[in-house]
């Protein structure tokens, strides 16, 4: 924090000597006749980056307060709980009035869809199995390393472990090769 | 007065641009811009795609398999010509393998660190073994990438040949970014709602989160930076592509996410030996292949200390930090990296293609 402070002091300190010092200077030389555009043009330049340092600075300084860091977190977890609620409410009202009005609703698209999905990778898995004449298998051999590969995806990690929380070896990989 | 009115037209262009992603969900294949270096999917499976960029003239044994990200999309390592990390490598003679992570939708929420590493990467190493026909590859992972890679090789270290860092989020106890405050006070109940609500983390979250880390630049000081920098050649068209991959943000899985914040960020749970992935312990004692640890000095996403504390936890005899000046991004566009810090990697890659 003390660290954090004496950046926020260096980076102050500049951007002051900058706006009121360095710009002043020049813009006062040009009021004389004595200046150059092109001095007065770097000078602001200088302000303003003096300036971005500075608010990245103040930004570091928020960030890094105990403080601000506890109601960022509680106003977050609040919005959220809002969210679900507004989220259940909604589900709750639109849930009962659309099957009055003839409507399907989420689940019931969702679980179509699903079993959509389901029927068109039954369709895929019954396509794959049947028999081929020489030609269509010629035709199809470039294909082959893509089969062997989705064959290794589906053999290898879906089935085993589709739901995602199956313990599965960590050797895998090599044990395939090997075989 | 054509600073300001230059200024407000490109703050204006910027932010109808946010707004236009946003209404699109941020990143996708869909959004991507041309690539640079030619490409074929060569497989695809679970969440990713997998490119694969040839050499004119493959000069090593060993192909080398990048793991992106999963946050954004991975045009920027193929930005523009000279200023693209896969180019060099092609050139290079490398036989380079790309991963495309695809966004998950709420029906991925499952996937957690197991499903990516012991899945997918799992499984594109197994399709590039079958397909190289080699036993080994050479890994390599730019950021949650890099992490995602260590993974894999402390789980599966006879499969990993060599393997590359760049800007790894390992010690995530170091606290000299202010941002990375902020996550100790978001409670563990407070990312548990985020996937409860919105399945994932949202794509707009991760963009907040980004744009949280430095909201000057993101607010203004970037649109002063392409007003500055506009008679120089070139940028404008830079400037712009950046953007892009700026707002190509991509939804992070609910169970990554939930593990992501929970066990890396707030209880450091890979420097300290505790992270499991399916009831295996990241024993990071493992990983024993020659390791190069990018660390990139101005990093002001993963700080340098995030990343090069990693030597001393790894079990390798032959490992190295590589310290350039730059910052997260750069080093992969910056013309400084692309002219010095990817021939040194390629040179550290060829000589151990043995």
């Amino acid at each position: 924090m003390a660290d954090a402070k004496s950046f926020l002091a260096q980076e102050l300190t500049k951007f002051f000597e900058a706006a009121w010092l360095d710009l002043p200077a020049e813009a006062g030389k040009i009021l004389l006749g004595a200046g150059d555009e092109k001095e007065l043009r770097k000078a602001g330049w200088k302000t303003y980056d003096a300036w971005v340092s500075l608010a990245n600075e103040v930004t570091n300084a928020v960030y890094s307060d105990r403080i601000i860091g506890e109601v960022t977190g509680r106003v977050m977890e609040s919005a959220l709980r809002l969210r679900q609620i507004g989220g259940a409410m909604t589900a709750a009202f639109f849930g009962n009035l659309w099957p009055s009005i003839g409507l399907p609703t989420h689940s019931e698209i969702v679980a179509v869809r699903d079993e959509l999905l389901a029927l068109r990778e039954e369709m895929a898995a019954y396509a794959a199995r049947l028999p081929m004449s020489d030609d269509a298998a010629a035709d199809h051999a470039p294909n082959t390393l893509g089969r062997i590969s989705e064959s290794a995806r589906l053999n290898g990690y879906r089935a085993t472990n589709g739901n995602g929380s199956a313990a599965r070896s960590a050797h895998q990989g090599k044990r395939h090769v090997a075989a | 007065m054509s600073l300001l009115s230059d200024v407000a037209s490109f703050w204006m262009e910027g932010a109808m641009r946010t707004l236009e992603a946003f209404g699109q969900g941020y990143g996708s294949p869909q959004t991507d811009p041309p690539a640079t270096t030619p490409y074929q999917v060569v497989y695809e499976g679970g969440m990713l795609r997998l490119r694969h960029y040839q050499p004119l003239e493959r000069r090593h044994k060993t192909p080398l398999l990048i793991v992106y990200a999963l946050i954004k999309r991975p045009f920027i390592l193929d930005l523009q010509p000279g200023k693209s990390v896969v180019e060099s490598l092609v050139r290079q003679g490398f036989e380079v393998y790309l991963t495309d992570w695809l966004p998950p939708a709420r029906k991925d929420s499952w996937r957690g660190f197991d499903a990516y590493v012991n899945g997918d990467i799992a499984d594109a190493v197994r399709v590039l073994q079958i397909r190289e026909g080699v036993e080994q590859l050479n890994l390599m992972g730019y950021c949650l990438g890099a992490l995602l890679t260590l993974l894999y090789s402390s789980l599966h270290p006879d499969n990993v040949k060599n393997l590359i860092t760049l800007t790894v989020p390992f010690d995530m106890g170091v606290r000299d970014l202010p941002f990375y405050n902020l996550v100790d006070f978001v409670s563990d109940d407070a990312a548990e709602l985020v996937t409860r609500i919105y399945g994932n983390c949202p794509a707009w979250m991760v963009n907040g989160s980004f744009n949280l880390m430095a909201p000057i630049h993101h607010a203004f000081d970037k649109y002063v930076g392409r007003y500055r920098n506009g008679p120089r050649e070139g940028y404008a068209e830079m400037f712009e592509l950046f953007e892009h991959w700026m707002r190509s943000d991509m939804p992070l899985a609910g169970q990554i996410y939930r593990e992501m914040h929970q066990l890396i960020f707030k209880r450091n749970a890979l420097k300290n030996g505790e992270l499991r992935i399916a009831d295996e312990v990241v024993d990071l004692g493992r990983v024993t292949c020659p390791l190069l640890n990018v660390v990139a000095e101005h990093d002001d996403v993963v700080h340098p200390r995030s990343s090069s504390g990693l030597l001393d936890h790894v079990g390798s005899e032959d490992k190295r930090n590589v310290s350039f000046p730059t910052g997260h991004i750069g080093a992969v566009v910056s013309a400084g990296a692309i002219g010095k810090l990817w021939p040194q990697v390629g040179q550290w890659l060829a000589e151990r293609d043995q």
